[in-house]
């Protein structure tokens, strides 16, 4: 009876939902969406996932331009014969190429690292591996991958495109290498392979300025530092002056 | 009595139930409105506390400006190191008291890096990123000749506009001694000996003074670059 009684004295005999009840929860669901769906994109900037890549490629690059490959009193001024012994330590198990005429004397003030064709020198670094050489954690669950290049756009045909296969002087910058074929001057790598420039696997005791894995195609967001840099001595075409670039991913 | 009663009550409820339904009028609609505002409220709190927009800091656009004060730096350090930041300084047409390779009435760049050996590295390093530069030249002032200093003024090198918040900059300093020539359009010391009427900067010792030292002026070159 009872139940039957508020039944009777309330609206929960209708068929149908109110438009007023049917409006009111319609713009309160919306606007709760709404708010729910902004509020991730609001707080993004704070959850930036590279921001350890970030630091890792800042660092790198300036430990690289002031410690490794130059000297804390002289930043940015690469020496020649460690930068070459830093990229060629990866590559072919020829003695560190360029420990020629060509490449050491254009020394500058630096004292000639090349004793025993080794690490046996001044250079600020050892003969370890490269992960290890620029100090990157290895405690970590995902390990950083780094690349390290030398890059430059030469401004000659003979040094952008030594070979001839590519049409000269690209206007592209591209790594730099100490090819054998051009009388072991600094080139442009365009174009690498067997018999012609920059050739790093064959015979020819080649030194490609580039050093690490090659970062993913992918979606993956790569961290890129990068440096203006001098290079003791000249390049092919007579110029000196490069860009380092670090990528972390 | 309880017949009465219940018939009584059953009359005012159902009274008081058609009333409250037919007097509530859009009630709940308007009750979803308010709370729409609450949360609006909300997030427009949260956005004024965080204040972080497309365009405000984050990590990502620190990090940009940090590559372009390091690049930056490098020019410079590149430039000293081969001797062109030096030529850039001095490269002043006395005549037409303007910077040697300026075509247009200021005695600056304005759409082009100088035609000099640090223009060119400038450039390298620069265009066709999107990224541009002014070069500015403080030099010292010692107006009443008393071998004090007694204000820094600046020379334009390069001027492309003002810069943006999130410029960055680096900066060298080029010790001028007294023996200093001026560098004419090929970047060769033919030019005369620097003095304050053939140059921007002047002595900043006077010449006679027993104080007078090999120091003509010392500068400082600013680079200010930021993304276009």
């Amino acid at each position: 009876m009872t139940r039957t009684d508020r039944g009777g004295t309330t609206t929960d005999d209708r068929g149908q939902t109110t438009l007023d009840f049917a409006v009111g929860v319609s713009v309160f669901l919306l606007t709760a969406i709404f708010v729910l769906t902004f509020v991730p994109g609001m707080l993004e900037p704070f959850e930036e996932s590279t921001q350890e890549e970030i630091s890792a490629a800042d660092r790198i690059a300036t430990e690289l331009v002031e410690e490794t490959l130059a000297s804390p009193e002289r930043p940015n001024l690469l020496d020649r014969e460690c930068t070459v012994i830093f990229f060629e330590s990866r590559q072919d198990g020829n003695d560190p190429g360029g420990d020629d005429d060509a490449n050491v004397n254009d020394n500058g003030t630096f004292a000639e690292p090349f004793g025993t064709g080794t690490y046996g020198g001044t250079c600020n670094f050892e003969d370890v591996p490269l992960d290890e050489r620029l100090a990157l954690t290895t405690v970590s669950d995902a390990p950083l991958n780094v690349r390290v290049k030398l890059i430059r756009d030469l401004t000659t045909a003979s040094a952008d495109d030594p070979d001839g296969d590519r049409g000269g002087d690209d206007d592209e910058a591209a790594s730099l290498c100490i090819d054998a074929n051009s009388a072991n001057r600094i080139v442009e790598a365009n174009d690498p392979g067997d018999g012609r420039q920059c050739d790093i696997t064959g015979g020819d005791d080649d030194v490609l300025f580039e050093i690490g894995p090659t970062p993913p195609s992918g979606s993956e967001s790569v961290v890129v530092a990068r440096r203006f840099v001098r290079v003791e001595g000249t390049f092919h075409d007579g110029t000196s002056d490069a860009t380092l670039v670090v990528e972390v991913w | 009595m309880r017949t009465g009663t219940r018939r009584r009550a059953d009359g005012r409820g159902r009274a008081d139930g058609r009333g409250r339904a037919s007097e509530r009028g859009q009630a709940f609609a308007l009750e979803a409105v308010v709370a729409s505002l609450v949360l609006l409220g909300g997030l427009v709190f949260a956005l004024q506390a965080t204040a972080v927009t497309p365009l405000s800091a984050s990590t990502s656009s620190q990090h940009i400006e940090n590559q372009q004060a390091a690049t930056a730096e490098g020019v410079l350090a590149t430039a000293a190191a081969d001797g062109s930041l030096r030529v850039a300084v001095l490269n002043w047409d006395d005549t037409e008291d303007r910077f040697y390779g300026v075509d247009t009435d200021q005695s600056y760049y304005t759409n082009t890096a100088p035609e000099n050996g640090f223009g060119t590295l400038l450039s390298r390093a620069f265009d066709g990123r999107g990224i541009v530069f002014n070069v500015y030249v403080h030099y010292a002032t010692d107006r009443d000749d008393d071998g004090e200093v007694d204000a820094r003024r600046t020379q334009r090198m390069v001027y492309r506009g003002e810069p943006t918040d999130n410029a960055a900059a680096a900066s060298r300093v080029v010790t001028l001694y007294d023996d200093e020539v001026l560098y004419d359009d090929s970047e060769s010391p033919s030019g005369p000996t620097v003095s304050g009427s053939v140059f921007y900067a002047e002595d900043v010792t006077d010449t006679d003074a027993p104080s007078d030292t090999a120091v003509y002026n010392v500068v400082t070159v600013e680079v200010v670059v930021w993304r276009q």
